[in-house]
């Protein structure tokens, strides 16, 4: 008999093309261009770095030790441009804080003594860079520069690649210092993948709400609830034949949105998503996202009075969990009490558990937590919508 | 087969819709439950069919109770709401399987009752189709399919043949009869009177949640014969107020430009038409006799079913 509802429901959805769409196109469509449009914005390695220019004057080498060294400032990114006007125009339109001119004859300079005649590398800041800024980009000159001459100083011995490295860490210090961000010795903000897989697979999860909502209310409206009050098959069979067939739609959008992230995302991007650390915990923290959303769609379809209703209520309630919840808007960008807010939405809760797995590769206790309050959640509103159906379908 | 007794009901914040209601309707009739728009029908049916649990008295179905036993009850009953209560994203073969699954007694015999049901309702060529895109008869028989799926002892029928085409009725309704025939118990409601004439051996008649007349179809239609007096449309009200008093005084009622009542004899009749006469009054038509369901519908609840 309940393997009857949820054949049942199962036809209903499949057939439901609306209700397809929603659930596996719309997500795959959000990761592939969230992950796209914040990919700057969001990337661990071009996040809060200056930008800079590189002008290597005609003549130098583009490959020499020298250029390469310059290409790869630290806290810099630096882009090589063809000419000195290509540079300065960068620096007028605001593209790039800083240029860098490497004269032709710059090695000449390094290897003999310094004079009035020496070419000395230059650089010119943007008008309106502050000093901080400007100290960032001459500290990263000077450092990559002072690593050339002590690794030229070696350039005779007989070490290895390794040990000379080793040596010039040490003369310029920095084997001697280390440096880390309070709080974590993991990184805390997700990159554009990390965020937009996740996000968007929970926000498409809670969107069950349309099709159950749907079958619902023309069960109702149709009269076929009625009908079924009729038969003798307990009303608890009913519900429950509803949320088993939801629960299977969730794990394949779960399976399916992590593929993409894995496989198709950084064919667009570049980047993957990385299934790292204790990813069984994946398991049960999918499932109480599932019954989250299920319960949510559940307790409005059974309290609504027409599908438009219900879908109106739905779709809007989505968004605003979305919304506050960290999906739409990454929660650490957010102002204190939004992020307090945040924490309000289950949404939220379910995209904590995956940041927790995925980027602090935290443990139970770590994820635990947002599980438990995801069970909690679902267990209250299935309570609540349970009520409610059998308000409808109870004899009165 | 139903037996209702002392039967109270009413919705919340309502006045009473039942007080004291009695029925019985006996094992094989064909039974008409007519009353116009509010009179009580739905809610009688579903407290028949056991959505509704009345606040007092007895709802018996061969002589078990709701409370008692209400799956086996519910094994041998169909009701088949005027709403085309299938899922219309779903073939008729899929609706069918998906309700015959719901009866957990019926295991292999299933496809067999699916086949009974498909012949009966002559959708058989039709198994494969979406009911979403059907006509309004073929939803109907559907309908009336998803309900015979338990060979049900007892069918409630609610308005099975509104909105669709002549055949399609003629249909329905001769599967209701042969349906009857082979054994079944139907309680029939329906807005056509005619069809309520030419299909049932028994019907009771509500109005304002009342029983006002129950019984065999054609004892019904034969006691007091009833004279009927179509006037003219056309006419000063002031004549018709005073025809009233004189209608009234004899037992007749007037409403709508219509007089019905029961006459003592001829000689009654004979003075009636005087008195319409002196007002200078014009009788349209005239009818005395026995009654149709319709002129017995009107006298008894002075509307018409259709309004």
């Amino acid at each position: 008999m309940l393997i009857a509802v949820i054949k049942k429901e199962l036809l209903l959805v499949s057939r439901d093309i609306h209700a397809l769409l929603v659930l596996f196109l719309l997500p795959i469509v959000f990761i592939l261009i969230m992950s796209m449009a914040l990919q700057d914005r969001m990337s661990p390695e071009s996040k809060d770095q200056p930008k800079v220019g590189l002008w290597v004057e005609n003549g130098a080498d583009q490959n020499s030790d020298l250029t390469q060294t310059f290409s790869h400032l630290e806290g810099l990114r630096v882009e090589q441009v063809n000419s000195q006007d290509q540079l300065t125009q960068l620096l007028v339109s605001g593209e790039i804080l800083g240029g860098i001119i490497l004269p032709a004859q710059f090695s000449k300079s390094i290897d003999s003594p310094v004079t009035d005649k020496s070419e000395k590398l230059q650089i010119i800041y943007a008008a309106s860079l502050p000093n901080s800024l400007r100290r960032s980009i001459l500290g990263a000159v000077r450092e990559a520069l002072g690593a050339y001459q002590v690794n030229k100083l070696f350039e005779y011995d007989d070490l290895t690649q390794s040990q000379r490295q080793a040596r010039v860490d040490h003369l310029l210090g920095r084997s001697l210092v280390t440096s880390q961000t309070q709080g974590s010795d993991l990184e805390s903000q997700p990159n554009s993948v990390q965020q937009s897989v996740p996000a968007w697979l929970i926000f498409s999860m809670f969107f069950v709400v349309l099709p159950i909502s749907t079958t619902l209310l023309t069960e109702r409206q149709q009269g076929t609830l009625q009908r079924l009050q009729t038969l003798p098959v307990p009303n608890s069979y009913l519900l429950i034949g509803k949320i088993i067939p939801y629960l299977g739609i969730n794990l394949v959008q779960a399976a399916l949105m992590l593929l993409v992230g894995i496989y198709l995302v950084p064919l667009v991007t570049g980047e993957g998503l990385h299934l790292v650390g204790e990813t069984w915990l994946l398991a049960p923290l999918i499932l109480t996202t599932s019954l989250s959303a299920i319960s949510f769609a559940l307790l409005i379809a059974t309290r609504a009075k027409t599908t438009e209703q219900a879908t109106t209520l739905g779709g809007i309630s989505n968004l605003i969990l979305a919304a506050i919840g960290g999906i739409m808007v990454p929660t650490f960008v957010m102002p204190e009490l939004m992020q307090q807010i945040a924490a309000l939405s289950p949404m939220n809760w379910a995209l904590e558990g995956f940041f927790s797995i995925l980027l602090r590769q935290g443990g139970w206790a770590m994820v635990g937590p947002e599980i438990l309050k995801l069970l909690a959640f679902s267990g209250c509103l299935f309570l609540l919508s349970l009520y409610s159906y059998r308000g409808l379908t109870d004899t009165k | 087969m139903i037996n209702l007794q002392h039967i109270d009901y009413h919705y919340p914040q309502s006045p009473p819709l039942f007080d004291d209601l009695n029925l019985e309707i006996k094992r094989g009739s064909l039974f008409g439950l007519l009353g116009p728009n509010g009179a009580g029908k739905t809610t009688l049916i579903s407290l028949m069919t056991g959505q509704r649990k009345p606040s007092g008295g007895d709802i018996r179905i061969n002589g078990e109770t709701y409370q008692s036993n209400r799956g086996r009850i519910l094994e041998k009953l169909a009701h088949i709401p005027q709403e085309y209560a299938f899922y219309p994203q779903l073939t008729v073969m899929e609706n069918l399987q998906f309700f015959s699954s719901l009866y957990p007694k019926q295991g292999r015999q299933s496809p067999q009752l699916i086949d009974e049901a498909l012949k009966l309702t002559g959708l058989a060529d039709q198994a494969k189709k979406l009911a979403k895109h059907f006509s309004g008869g073929l939803k109907r028989r559907l309908n009336l399919a998803i309900g015979l799926l338990n060979r049900p002892e007892l069918i409630f029928l609610d308005e099975p043949t509104v909105g669709i085409d002549p055949q399609s009725r003629h249909f329905i309704l001769q599967s209701i009869r042969a349906l009857n025939k082979a054994g079944s118990t139907i309680v029939y409601t329906s807005h056509y009177m005619e069809e309520i004439e030419q299909l049932c051996d028994e019907v009771a008649i509500m109005d304002h949640g009342q029983i006002l007349v129950h019984g065999p179809l054609q004892k019904i239609l034969e006691r007091d014969p009833l004279l009927t007096i179509e006037l003219e449309a056309e006419k000063d009200e002031s004549l018709l107020y005073q025809l009233s008093d004189v209608v009234e005084i004899r037992g007749f009622k007037l409403s709508e430009r219509t007089i019905i009542g029961h006459p003592k004899d001829e000689g009654e009749i004979a003075e009636l038409l005087q008195s319409i006469d002196a007002l200078g009054i014009n009788v349209v038509t005239l009818s005395y006799g026995k009654h149709t369901l319709e002129k017995l519908f009107f006298e008894l609840t002075h509307t018409r079913l259709r309004d």
